[in-house]
């Protein structure tokens, strides 16, 4: 009967203050990758409040759950960054200054242009 | 005497992540708010559950517990490697009280990748030999 206590006053409110810290980062992220970021933990403190709801309630099928969000929190961070990453993003300076924005085809075609000639210059 | 180590552990995983949270909050850069994060809710969450296998103590729930620590000790940091570099492939601002940035121009933005150290010597070799082709050629 200790235990139940402790989990319905301190453990669980615990958990959901820090929510709560996460959720104000993330209304608040100056950028989206703070965003990726607090959602990660976000997901990180369900499975912990999972945990306490298993010993609370004496549920054994909370555990699968967990490990079912588990990998959907990996993914999801996956997702988010690939795409932040492919998107269009960029806070480079170069575009700051230059007003002539190149696309992605043009970059990648430099990029493959580069690669080329360093292979030319090392196989010569 | 069980129920006191369900409790140890769980009180050690929840202040984790209360630390997580907070060093979310009040971190003033990207990397260092994602570093806060990880570090301590990953020993926070394998804490809790934990506890939770100490509770239940059958085998079925003790290799799911396993299975799911092993998961986020595989899989958080591999998160926290891509949420970086594509947040420093994009040119997110670093702390102004930053001491050092080893990766400050070696990436290429126009094709997210990074340069090698063997990469940046051969251009550099490549920059010698141009400027003495040209000396040669004006003289």
């Amino acid at each position: 009967m200790n235990c139940t206590n402790a989990i319905l006053y301190f453990i669980l409110p615990v958990l959901s203050i820090s929510m709560l810290l996460i959720f104000i980062r993330l209304f608040k992220g100056p950028s989206l990758m703070d965003k990726v970021i607090a959602l990660d933990l976000l997901v990180i403190v369900t499975i912990g409040s999972f945990a306490g709801y298993g010993i609370l309630h004496d549920e054994v099928v909370i555990v699968d759950i967990a490990l079912i969000v588990a990998i959907l929190a990996f993914l999801s961070t996956v997702a988010f960054t690939y795409y932040y990453e492919k998107g269009d993003y960029q806070i480079n300076k170069k575009n700051d200054n230059n007003p002539t924005e190149q696309t992605n085809e043009e970059d990648a075609e430099n990029c493959n242009k580069n690669n080329t000639e360093k292979t030319n210059a090392n196989n010569e | 005497m069980k129920e006191y180590i369900i409790l140890f552990f769980l009180i050690l995983g929840t202040l984790f992540i209360l630390t997580a949270a907070i060093g979310l909050l009040k971190m003033p850069d990207v990397f260092l708010r994602m570093s806060a994060s990880t570090i301590a809710a990953t020993f926070g969450v394998a804490s809790m559950l934990i506890a939770v296998a100490i509770h239940f103590g059958t085998v079925r729930i003790i290799l799911h517990v396993a299975g799911i620590i092993v998961f986020l000790i595989l899989t958080v940091p591999v998160g926290a490697h891509m949420m970086a570099r594509a947040s420093n492939i994009i040119g997110l601002p670093m702390w102004n009280k930053t001491v050092r940035n080893d990766l400050e121009g070696k990436y290429k933005p126009d094709c997210h990748g990074f340069r090698s150290p063997s990469e940046v010597k051969n251009e550099e070799k490549d920059i010698k030999e141009n400027q003495n082709n040209n000396e040669v050629n004006h003289h």
